[in-house]
């Protein structure tokens, strides 16, 4: 379904007064097939986000291509497609900020219905409501604010907003970091039971292996930019040899 | 935030101001007792009275009538200062911030240049080639000034587009002009809100200031810089006559600028929260 091919990002930054080239995603390729699960694990400033903005065409690669169903994708300018924009979506880090604060929740997950449907009123305002209640929100939140909202609603409007328009693919950037361990659970569940009620694959991209364990089939795990180990374990631990995937496993809970 | 306004001492003293000149300008022809530009010798320097309730001027002009009148000189000069520059400021500044790159580099070198100019250079350059007159006064003090509303206005658009919930709008299939006109405008309105607030109580005092040159207004309009400057022949005979425009000027000012300040302390209070 999407591929990178030997996709690269790099940056030019001055160091001691010399330009030098930061590469924060080395020529990597790897496959997403429809309605998997996998997830990209490394520790903080390893090139994750870097890689995942790539894959959903909000930043062009210094090399190397995107490819949906065999269409190059890479670049700013693929999201002008309303259909292939509808058929990537991501859940951002923070649910506050990655809110508009005027916005209220009814407005929030209809922006996406809005730009990429364009729905009737009355299907827009059903179908809101409808994802509301599948994300265990009180219809009484529709005209709060982002600010409003406790961590975890936040989090689940922002879930609301990437799956109101049925996409192949969500990518969750460190999605559940920072919500507390029973919400954090619930939301992986919700996401579980989601997938089953309609086929999407996700791609989870966390520093937190246990995330990744619990939710992924096949892990990736980034190091410098670079993918070290790619193993599909569906949640076997043994299966990782390279002595960074092993001390990111030793560390978990 | 109209609660917390109105709860505020600072906005509301700063919105009685505002208030009291804004109904002066509108309602001048029904609140005066006397024609503002009638010259009666005979008159003149008459202390208060029923006729004249703040007494006349050194030509015997009535000086509340002109004072009075004078709020429709300075707002009417003011406010449509405003208005140009708040569509010049934020066109230009959120396409700055939308389009970047090239566009962005010539916009700000070019506002650069325009920065470099004092006002009074300007002012003095257009008012020497082309003449006194209302219209004049105020496209100097545009082309003086709208580098700095849209160097402001730049600044907060590509503040908010540097935002992650800028970056959501994205992946929910928004366009530039889409986030432009739905996320960022609406955002910075409160900041340009209050820029623009304490903007025009700039406005007044610069065209009060360049009045009082002598630059922009036929001799004997009844705005307060030109009062001030004409009754500075009389400052130790009648004081008073510096006092009262002296004074409009100030209030009108202190009241968006009151206001101004409020409202930024209001929104600030608001975001720490």
């Amino acid at each position: 379904m999407l591929e990178a091919v030997r996709v690269e990002k790099s940056y030019a930054v001055r160091t001691q007064g010399r330009m030098k080239a930061f590469h924060a995603v080395r020529p990597t390729s790897f496959r997403i097939e429809e309605g998997a699960s996998y997830a990209l694990v490394g520790e903080s400033g390893s090139g994750k986000t870097t890689l995942s903005q790539i894959l959903m065409g909000l930043l062009p690669p210094t090399a190397g291509d995107i490819l949906l169903d065999g269409a190059s994708i890479a670049g700013k300018s693929a999201r002008r497609d309303r259909n292939v924009a509808a058929q990537l979506q991501m859940v951002l880090q923070d649910g506050k900020s990655a809110l508009d604060p005027r916005f209220t929740v009814y407005d929030s997950i209809a922006e996406p219905i809005r730009n990429l449907l364009k729905l009737p009123r009355e299907k827009e305002r059903e179908l809101v409501v409808s994802l509301m209640q599948r994300m265990e929100l009180s219809e009484k939140h529709l005209h709060n604010r982002a600010g409003e909202l406790s961590g975890g609603q936040q989090k689940r409007v922002c879930i609301a907003r990437a799956i109101a328009v049925s996409p192949r693919l969500i990518i969750f950037d460190e999605a559940v970091s920072g919500l507390d361990v029973i919400v954090r659970k619930h939301i992986l569940d919700l996401l579980k039971a989601l997938r089953r009620e309609r086929p999407c694959a996700y791609l989870f991209v966390t520093h937190d292996m246990d995330v990744a364990m619990y939710m992924a089939e096949t892990i990736h795990v980034m190091k410098e930019g670079e993918i070290v180990e790619r193993v599909t374990c569906k949640g076997n631990q043994t299966l990782f040899v390279h002595p960074y995937s092993r001390l990111l496993v030793s560390s978990m809970a | 935030m109209i609660r917390r306004i109105l709860k505020s001492p600072q906005a509301m003293v700063g919105l009685a101001l505002i208030a009291i000149t804004l109904l002066a300008a509108v309602f001048a022809p029904w609140i005066v007792p006397n024609n503002p530009d009638v010259v009666s010798l005979t008159q003149k320097f008459k202390a208060p009275s029923t006729v004249h309730p703040l007494g006349t001027d050194q030509l015997g002009r009535c000086e509340f009538s002109r004072l009075v009148y004078g709020a429709r000189y300075s707002l009417g000069m003011a406010l449509p200062i405003l208005v140009i520059l708040g569509v010049i400021g934020l066109t230009l500044g959120c396409a700055c911030a939308g389009i970047g790159g090239v566009f962005d580099r010539v916009v700000t070198i070019i506002s650069d240049i325009f920065i470099a100019f004092p006002a009074l250079t300007v002012v003095a350059a257009i008012i020497g080639a082309w003449g006194n007159g209302i219209e004049n006064i105020v496209l100097s003090i545009v082309i003086s000034t709208w580098a700095w509303f849209t160097r402001m206005v730049r600044a907060y658009a590509v503040m908010e587009m540097g935002k992650e919930y800028i970056l959501g709008a994205r992946i929910a299939g928004a366009g530039t002009v889409r986030i432009i006109f739905r996320h960022v405008l609406p955002n910075i309105m409160p900041q340009y809100l209050i820029y623009a607030s304490t903007g025009v109580a700039s406005a007044i005092l610069t065209v009060s200031g360049f009045s009082f040159l002598g630059l922009g207004l036929p001799a004997g309009s009844p705005e307060w810089g030109a009062m001030l400057s004409e009754a500075r022949a009389s400052l130790y005979s009648h004081p008073e006559l510096l006092l009262y425009p002296g004074l409009c000027i100030l209030a009108t000012a202190a009241g968006y600028n009151l206001f101004g300040e409020a409202l930024r302390d209001i929104l600030h209070g608001g975001s720490t929260r």
